[in-house]
């Protein structure tokens, strides 16, 4: 065993440290805000900064649970999310595999094509236009289609299932395996730390949606749960006039912010610790292997 | 499978793939091109009218109308909405965009040629009249109402000329939108009386009786805590970049006989761009004094919105601006405000008039589509909209439902907490289609005992017989209006010489020569513009 050093013990000591006072940083507002939902506001008067209330109140989430746009709202976020990544991933295999052929005739041009989305869209009117047209409107598939497969994702794929040795396929070929087979069998099998860190990629977008509700939805029963987090917990400087307009007296009811905070991220906190290490993983995706 | 049958394939595939990327990333511009002719040739009106034949009722039509409405309220199935419809004899398909993004939404649904038949416009210049309604009544999207609101006798009633006037085109004086009225605020200032009662002062109505309790309030330990920890006044402003020093603060500014809205004229009579009137820089002079002094909140320069309200809550600050509600709108979070605090009227200038500048109460206003089919339907539905019984029902929901009794005399509403909860989802001061019946709302907020009653009504009528109302007419100058969006570099730099002249960062003589180097200059086509503007509304 490798005994370690005084000055090797230092520098864990710092890198700790520091860490962990990085991570409390982060956990701080997380926490702050948690303990605001339950505070009453009277005692948040006399101590704005105190972690752990004297005296716990739910009276905020009392509130918010008769909300029934919530509610929808995280009904729609779900649906849109479930539906969103498995068409993701579904469209991300079939049209990354034969993209990861060399041999497939106008390949480059297909991929200059969808290079081209990357750089370059309709517009906002167009893109309205378009989801109108296509009679997506005021569908929750207009949040589930436009963008279902990110030309950035798909060359990320495309790398990874190219790095797949090709004497793999050409084995199971051999063995009298079509290319459905193939993708099936041996592609998907081979890519599941891609296919899992693009489920979470994929995920989080999803979850955080919230403009393309504002643009391609006119109806409040599809508002999936971001936007209507949005729209109750930013006070800008807009609404902050309107407040002082129509005479509501300055009155922002700050617990109930704080609750549907914690209500909308609620899901996302229980699941990222079990999917972070995807996350590191697909900062590798893609890149050059030694 | 031989290869070139894995290759053909392979493309099939691509290829199929490749168009569902492409119409998902909607970079297809043919076809958007498609779709964008074909939508705005159809009408937008054709919807109504079989929509009120289907139902068999010959009068009521059908009114898609776009309102921005709070995420709270729920439109469909909403009983509130049912009995407007009932009672306007109308049918109303409500969209409701939210309240954040509400222009993204209407600036997309107006290009998008498919127009609803009823549009909230609220923009930037608070009275809807702004740049976009302009140039969509330029593009002809708009109908133009003077030929028929005549016809209307609580529209003609409710809307007073001023309003009116405020909102008509700039371009071709032509009106395209209906104002929306709202409450006239009385903007004064919110006092702790407990601290006043407990240091035995009066309440300050001069500049001089004001810095001596912002100074007790700062150093005689007005809270009995035994601590430094309180101090006179504070401000905050609703948006970040905005110089606090000139959001509501006209309890202050007052003083100095300097308004902090456009419109007035300076105490020499004539028209002037702000920087240039008499009380200009003795406001800031006097407000670099009390940070000198330390006499002021130290954060009042960057306080946001509603952070001025929580240090008077927390009982770190003494005064801060309000008007007439906002003593008994703060019972919401601070229980029994109406015994700590009080409202107060603006302060007297060195002449002994306090002047309270009431702009044209407006909260944006109603647009119709030129080719709506219904303009006359519609107008009658908003000359409804303008009766008490529609901002009754409203602001107050329905009896049993969402409040348990209502006295139209003394606006007292008693509700339970169901009653409550219900209210805030079924409707809002956002619901209206004016939320004011000449000038006041049907209720006043937490006024729901005599006693609370009977304060908001001793301190308003107190406050304006000490105050001199002065109409201030909306000015319609587009340049001054629109020096943020024409030089915001130096609008900006304007606003940092302010708070560095107040925090002693620059001197006096510093501050003026940018102010005759650069700002005059710079605001003088402006300025001009303005002042013709102003001398031609008073002919």
């Amino acid at each position: 065993m490798k005994i370690r050093s005084k000055g090797d013990k230092i520098f864990d000591f710092v890198t700790y440290s520091v860490i962990s006072l990085f991570a409390l940083a982060c956990l701080f507002p997380f926490f702050y805000v948690a303990a605001f939902s339950v505070t009453p506001y009277s005692e948040y008067l006399e101590h704005p900064l105190k972690l752990i209330p004297y005296h716990i109140e739910f009276g905020a989430y009392r509130q918010i649970f008769n909300m029934s746009v919530l509610w929808t709202g995280y009904k729609n976020t779900i649906i849109i999310t479930v539906v969103g990544v498995a068409f993701n991933i579904f469209l991300l295999l079939i049209t990354a595999y034969p993209l990861s052929k060399p041999d497939l005739k106008g390949r480059n041009v297909i991929l200059v094509l969808i290079t081209f989305t990357m750089f370059f869209n309709g517009g906002l009117i167009p893109n309205f236009y378009l989801i109108r047209s296509l009679d997506l409107y005021n569908t929750l598939w207009s949040l589930i289609l436009p963008g279902v497969l990110g030309a950035y994702n798909l060359i990320l794929m495309k790398s990874f299932i190219g790095n797949i040795p090709p004497s793999l396929e050409e084995s199971a070929s051999i063995d009298g395996a079509n290319e459905i087979t193939i993708l099936a069998r041996i592609i998907v099998p081979l890519s599941k730390p891609a296919i899992a860190t693009f489920v979470i990629f994929h995920a989080v977008t999803q979850w955080n949606t919230f403009f393309n509700a504002i643009i391609y939805t006119s109806k409040r029963d599809l508002w999936p749960l971001m936007l209507i987090v949005r729209d109750m917990v930013v006070d800008s400087g807009g609404v902050a006039r309107d407040m002082m307009d129509a005479t509501n007296s300055g009155v922002t009811e700050f617990t109930i912010k704080m609750a549907i905070i914690i209500f909308a991220t609620l899901p996302i906190l229980v699941v990222y610790p079990f999917m972070q290490k995807y996350f590191m993983k697909g900062m590798l995706i893609g890149s050059i292997k030694g | 499978m031989g290869k070139k049958g894995k290759n053909l394939l392979s493309s099939l595939a691509c290829i199929m793939l490749l168009s569902s990327v492409l119409a998902a990333c909607g970079s297809n511009n043919e076809e958007s091109t498609a779709s964008s002719s074909s939508n705005s040739a159809s009408p937008s009106s054709s919807a109504p009218a079989s929509a009120s034949q289907s139902e068999g009722k010959a009068e009521s039509v059908t009114i898609k109308m776009f309102n921005r409405v709070n995420a709270d309220v729920v439109i469909d199935n909403n009983p509130v909405i049912a009995e407007a419809e009932k009672l306007a004899n109308v049918k109303l398909e409500i969209e409701a965009p939210p309240i954040n993004n509400y222009v993204d939404k209407l600036q997309v649904v107006m290009a998008s040629g498919d127009l609803p038949d009823l549009i909230y416009n609220w923009g930037t210049a608070g009275n809807g009249a702004d740049a976009n309604m302009e140039k969509w009544a330029q593009n002809g999207l708009l109908a133009s109402l003077d030929d028929k609101i005549g016809n209307y006798p609580n529209l003609m009633k409710n809307i007073t000329k001023e309003m009116w006037d405020a909102v008509k085109s700039v371009n071709d004086g032509k009106t395209y939108i209906i104002p929306r009225p709202n409450v006239v605020n009385h903007w004064g200032y919110v006092i702790n009386q407990q601290w006043l009662d407990k240091l035995g002062m009066k309440t300050p109505t001069t500049l001089d009786e004001f810095t001596k309790v912002v100074t007790a309030f700062t150093k005689e330990d007005p809270d009995g805590n035994g601590q430094d920890d309180t101090y006179g006044v504070s401000f905050s402003g609703p948006d970040l970049g905005r110089n606090t020093i000139w959001n509501a603060s006209n309890f202050l500014t007052a003083a100095f006989s300097l308004p902090v809205t456009d419109g007035v004229k300076d105490t020499d009579g004539n028209y002037k761009i702000r920087e240039k009137m008499s009380g200009y820089i003795p406001y800031l002079t006097y407000l670099k004094k009390l940070n000198d002094e330390k006499l002021i909140d130290p954060e009042f320069l960057i306080n946001k919105i509603y952070v001025d309200n929580e240090k008077l809550n927390q009982f770190k600050v003494g005064i801060t601006y309000g008007h007439q509600y906002a003593v008994l709108g703060n019972i919401s979070k601070l229980p029994d405000s109406e015994k700590i605090f009080s409202y107060q009227g603006v302060l007297k200038n060195d002449k002994g008039v306090a002047s309270d500048w009431v702009t044209p109460a407006m909260w944006g206003g109603w647009m119709i589509p030129k080719d709506s089919k219904n303009i006359d339907q519609i107008l009658s539905f908003l000359d409804w909209g303008n009766t008490t019984e529609a901002n009754t029902l409203f602001q107050l929901g329905i009896k049993g439902l969402t409040y348990e009794s209502y006295d139209a005399a003394t606006k007292a509403v008693t509700r339970n907490s169901d009653q409550t909860a219900k209210l805030t989802t079924l409707t809002s001061a956002y619901m209206t289609p004016a939320n004011a019946i000449n000038g006041d709302g049907a209720s006043i907020q937490n006024a729901d005992t005599p006693e609370k009653l009977n304060v908001y009504k001793t301190q308003l009528e107190a406050a304006l017989k000490q105050m001199t109302i002065v109409n201030v007419p909306a000015v319609r100058s587009p340049k001054i209006l629109s020096l943020n969006a024409s030089i915001p570099d130096l609008v900006k730099k304007k606003d940092d010489y302010e708070i560095k002249f107040i925090t002693g960062a620059i001197s006096e003589k510093q501050f003026k020569d940018f102010l005759e180097k650069e700002w005059y200059p710079a605001t003088a086509d402006a300025e001009k513009e303005y002042v013709d503007f102003m001398n031609s509304v008073g002919k």
